[in-house]
């Protein structure tokens, strides 16, 4: 529920001991209840510049000797009066400070409600909350970053020009339709507008394509390890995520329900699943393992495919590769400590680059394994994209939408359609990148109309 | 004014102010209604005068003569007894960007506008200039007279056009006037700025009038109206008067030198005029001043009527000083010795903030006081018409006790029209274009009667015989399009030679002529040539049912669309919304709030500068609000 009539209150920074906690107020009461606490009066005290105060409880007792800075609204984050207080680090004092503001009338914040102010106060559009949103969230730096460059705008420096030649087509087009009578208005010829509108779905598809990447930057990437049993799978796990998560032994068929481990590599979080043994066997416990890492292995976005080096191909190990033959995959030739017995000819994954050679047990061939992983989840290209990529099914859709309205736009061209129709295609599709920003108004097109032409009865 | 005047002894229904294209639609639709009305004119013999160009209709604007015509409005007719050149307009752009226009003969509209008013019965005329509007307890309760005269009405409608502190501008000259001839009203703006009207000024202007006599037509270029002339309104058979042509000319660098020798001396460039100009109608100064690097503008010339000598020369408005209108024409091809009749003008106005007004048009400071026409920063006779129909219906409707009629932007260009003003307000005179529609397939001419027919019968303006009338097209519209989506093309159908002859795929055998006309290439023509049986469907039973299946896919989408738009408009705000004090809005979007005072979260959410998360806001005190049972507020009740 939205209660912006009340001032809020939290602890800006993470719990437990530290050099400082900032302690964060915002709200109409934001000044009053931090004067009430400091004994600092707004008017007084400059803006957006440290001030040394003791803060102090209703009763007058000394809590602790601070630093505030007061931030008038709106040029604030919230875009309300801000109040932060850095506090000595200790979760006690801040606790108490918390405590203090709550009598003075604050109430405690909501998870996220500084954010939700600030846009509801027009600080930040959606696709800057949610960048923000995934900035919080972030489990890796290249997360990080692409989330704090959505924050920032990037998404929306990508959508604006977009929009924006959507709107000038627009504007052509409803400049030949509404002024049809005037002799200075050029007239847009199905060529020019084919052109046009093509160089635009190009750049949206690229978007679009984008979106795969960004979302592995935000939700990661699942790498399963399969194969049949015994070919090393849960050691190659334990040597990947660095530490005894997978119970190794040397019996077949050990690992009966999946084991997992999150692993940043190539800047993408990468959770990392151990599947038992792709075979095929009459216990009804381990077939019920072997079904259920089939389904995983479906759902992954790289399949490392193991096999023993150590011993010749067999038939089970052709039966597996067939299950991920069709999925992205890496071939592996595990225990390469021991002497080597098989290529890994046969097995189509491995024609590319070849079958990686590598031993799970000493870590021989561990870093070029990463390195190979890094390329499949996070392509160079993935990166470049994630620079400003989609995130959200949100926005995916929201282009999804405007690439549509494009097709149909050419395709009306292409029929030979009345000028009015592929409008109404380019209108729409501009407005579905206004969705991800705000509202497009019909006075936009007017006003481009009138900023580029002669225009006169 | 002395303290007591006089007070005539019958009280109106609604009273008129003005006898423009407003005027005229206001007072009749309201007569038509059963009220007794009194239009008031400064002049008795300007009523319905084209006061700029003789023209009726055009891109967007014959939208609206249709809208106003289905609704059972007069310019439809007027213009169709009286057109002396009909020309359909962007036939080649799409059904519902295709707009009529006609040349008017200047004379024969007013006359017969006048003549109209006058044969309608319960419609009285009078010639006076109104001074002030009489409010009795936050509502309109008539008007005062500069001759001292208080005329009773229970509503008002105002529509007085350029008319209030009209300031005429040639050159450096200028003198009072409500148009160049006319007496001004000089002091009904101050009363309604202290009924707490927010009181603003725009500029407008016309061209010189030019002595045919002196125009060499062999060097201009000859332009004909339509051979079958298509009439305005749905009452009209066919347009039977013999066409005049127009004639095109275009201005050259000689003209374009002659105005910049003038600009020292124009009103508008020495700062004299301070009301804001349309953009979209500037003065042929302002287009060689902005454009400078056009080599020429194009000018048409229009003939005023038939019955006179005067050409309009439609691209040369100016507020030039004579000498330099008289230079400058004289630079053009075929106006070399011209004589002005009457030299151009501006003229500055006031108007009044129309986010002041509701979608009904009443006024939000005083109730039973409607605003119509250039009043509210409009320009263009077709918007002053749309206006006046639309005041004059609500101003009876509130006579007789009964909810506003408003209309909505998916309903008609007059929704888009007065949404827009209501909403954003004018910063310019505002001018309609089809591209101010976001549901501009489901607004066309041709079918304004199917969308407004049914309203036009529920207010009780269309006449009975008319909506009869419609109610047959409708089903013959209905009966044609089943027969298409259920007839079936077998083996052998003459269509599948003449697809085949058109270059087309060949059509599997089965498919029904609904699926056939889907193809780019196929008419409802090429239908009714194939198979005898379907010619007896009227015209618009062919092009109806045509429109509907070609082009299905697009209408289908927009009108999703307006359901959408629906959904906001039904969530209305009560009267008293404290706008004022819902908690969370930046200042800058409550002073938008406050300003506009929207009726609906659909209205909310299109003023500029109210981003969705205001709207967001809104819509949870609204709900909050309607949980929390607050008392309801009447609809329409002032708040000030």
């Amino acid at each position: 529920m939205i209660r912006q009539e009340e001032t809020i209150v939290a602890p800006a920074t993470p719990g437990g001991t530290g050099a400082i906690s900032v302690v964060r107020l915002s709200g109409p009461d934001a000044f009053r209840v931090a004067g009430d606490l400091t004994g600092l009066s707004s008017p007084l005290a400059p803006a957006r510049t440290l001030i040394r105060c003791s803060v102090r409880d209703a009763s007058g007792g000394i809590l602790d000797i601070a630093l505030a800075v007061f931030f008038p609204g709106p040029h604030s984050f919230t875009g309300e009066d801000v109040v932060e207080i850095h506090l000595h680090g200790n979760p006690v004092v801040v606790e108490s400070v918390i405590r203090a503001a709550c009598a003075a009338g604050a109430v405690p914040a909501e998870p996220g409600e500084f954010s939700r102010r600030a846009f509801h106060r027009g600080k930040m559009d959606l696709t800057q909350a949610e960048g923000l949103c995934d900035l919080i969230a972030a489990r890796t730096e290249a997360a990080a970053r692409s989330a704090l460059r959505q924050m920032r705008g990037g998404l929306r420096e990508e959508i604006v020009p977009l929009r924006e030649r959507l709107l000038s087509l627009l504007a052509l087009q409803e400049a030949a339709i509404d002024f049809a009578e005037e002799d200075d208005v050029p007239a847009i010829t199905s060529l020019q507008l084919l052109e046009r509108v093509s160089e635009i779905i190009g750049r949206l598809e690229e978007l679009l394509r984008s979106y795969e990447a960004g979302r592995r930057f935000r939700d990661g990437a699942t790498v399963v390890i399969a194969g049949v049993a015994n070919v090393g799978k849960s050691r190659l796990l334990n040597r990947l995520a660095g530490e005894e998560r997978a119970i190794v032994t040397e019996t077949p068929g050990t690992t009966r329900d999946y084991l997992h481990a999150d692993v940043p590599i190539g800047g993408v979080p990468v959770t990392l699943i151990d599947t038992a043994g792709l075979r095929e066997t009459a216990d009804p416990v381990e077939r019920e393992g072997v079904r259920r890492s089939r389904e995983i292995v479906a759902s992954a976005d790289l399949v490392l495919f193991v096999l023993d080096g150590s011993r010749a191909a067999e038939v089970g190990d052709r039966s597996a590769y067939e299950e991920v033959a069709m999925l992205p995959h890496l071939v592996l030739l595990n225990k390469s400590d021991l002497p080597a017995a098989a290529e890994g000819s046969g097995f189509a994954g491995a024609g590319k680059r070849g079958a990686l050679r590598l031993s799970a047990k000493t870590g021989e061939g561990i870093g070029d394994l990463v390195a190979a992983v890094a390329r499949e989840v996070a392509s160079a290209e993935g990166a470049i994209r994630a620079q400003a990529p989609l995130t959200r099914a949100r926005q995916r859709l929201a282009v999804e939408r405007a690439l549509s309205a494009l097709s149909r736009a050419k395709a009306a061209t292409e029929e030979g359609l009345p000028l009015e129709f592929p409008a109404a295609d380019v209108r729409e599709a501009a407005g579905a990148l206004a969705e991800l920003l705000g509202e497009v108004a019909p006075e936009e097109v007017l006003d481009a109309i009138f900023g580029a032409f002669c225009v006169g009865k | 004014m002395s303290g007591s005047p006089y007070e005539y002894p019958k009280e109106y229904d609604v009273i008129v102010v003005g006898g423009g294209h407003a005027g005229c639609e206001a007072a009749l639709a309201a007569a038509r209604m059963g009220c007794s009305t009194l239009l008031l004119t400064t002049n008795a013999d300007t009523i319905g005068l084209m006061s700029c160009n003789p023209a009726i209709g055009g891109l967007a604007k014959g939208h609206l003569v249709r809208e106003i015509d289905a609704l059972g409005g007069e310019m439809g007719r007027n213009i169709d007894a009286t057109g002396i050149q009909f020309r359909q307009l962007n036939t080649s752009k799409g059904p519902a960007v295709r707009s009529s226009r006609a040349q008017a003969d200047k004379q024969l509209y007013r006359l017969r506008m006048k003549k109209a008013l006058e044969a309608t019965y319960g419609l009285d005329v009078k010639q006076a200039i109104v001074d002030a509007v009489v409010v009795d307890g936050g509502a309109a309760a008539g008007v005062d007279t500069n001759l001292d005269v208080r005329y009773r009405g229970k509503t008002v409608v105002l529509c007085p056009g350029t008319f209030m502190k009209g300031l005429v501008h040639v050159g450096l000259v200028n003198y009072p006037a409500g148009r160049a001839g006319d007496f001004p009203s000089l002091r009904l703006s101050d009363s309604l700025r202290r009924l707490g009207f927010s009181v603003g000024r725009l500029k407008t202007g016309t061209t010189p009038r030019l002595d045919a006599k002196t125009i060499d037509f062999s060097k201009t270029v000859r332009q004909e109206g339509d051979d079958r002339p298509v009439p305005f309104s749905f009452d009209t058979a066919a347009i039977r008067r013999p066409q005049l042509p127009c004639f095109m000319t275009h201005t050259n660098a000689a003209t374009h030198d002659a105005i910049r020798s003038g600009l020292s001396r124009s009103p508008l460039y020495s700062g004299i005029i301070k009301g804001i100009g349309p953009r979209y109608c500037p003065s042929i100064e302002d287009k060689v001043v902005r454009f400078s690097g056009k080599e020429r503008h194009q000018v048409f010339l229009e003939p005023e009527g038939l019955k006179t000598a005067e050409y309009y020369p439609n691209g040369v408005s100016t507020s030039l000083p004579y000498d330099i209108q008289l230079k400058m024409l004289r630079t053009i091809p075929g106006l070399e010795s011209v004589e002005i009749v009457r030299p151009g003008y501006a003229i500055e106005y006031d108007f009044v903030d129309p986010v002041q007004l509701h979608p009904s048009l009443e006024t939000k400071p005083v109730k039973n006081l409607f605003h119509a026409g250039q009043i509210n920063g409009t320009s263009g006779y077709e918007e002053a018409g749309a206006q006046g129909i639309v005041a004059g219906i609500n101003a009876a409707l509130r006579v007789n006790g009964e909810p506003p009629m408003v209309l909505s932007r998916a309903d008609a260009y007059i929704g888009v029209l007065i949404d827009d003003l209501t909403t954003k307000g004018a910063r310019e005179p505002y001018r309609m274009f089809t591209s101010r529609a976001e549901y501009r397939l489901l607004l066309r001419e041709d079918n304004a009667d199917l969308r407004l027919s049914e309203t036009g019968r529920r207010v009780g303006l269309l006449p009975e015989e008319r909506y009869r009338r419609f109610l047959a097209k409708r089903e013959g519209i209905g009966a044609f399009r089943k027969r298409l989506e259920e007839t079936r093309v077998g083996a052998g159908h003459p269509l599948c030679a003449a697809v085949e002859k058109a270059g087309d795929s060949l059509l599997r055998p089965g498919i029904t002529y609904a699926e056939v006309l889907r193809r780019p290439g196929v008419t409802g023509a090429m239908l009714l040539a194939c198979d005898p049986e379907l010619r007896g469907a009227t015209r618009e039973a062919v092009e109806q049912a045509e429109l509907a299946i070609k082009y299905e896919g697009y209408i289908r989408r927009q009108e999703e669309e307006a359901k959408k738009l629906k959904k906001y408009e039904d969530m209305r705000f009560p009267a008293a919304f404290p706008f004022e004090t819902v908690p969370g809005l930046s200042a800058e979007v409550r002073d938008k709030l406050v300003r506009v005072r929207p009726d609906s979260i659909g209205q909310a959410q299109r003023i500029p500068g109210v981003t969705p998360a205001a709207v967001a806001l809104l819509l949870v005190v609204l709900r909050r609000g309607a949980e929390a049972t607050v008392p309801s507020y009447p609809r329409g009740e002032t708040t000030g």
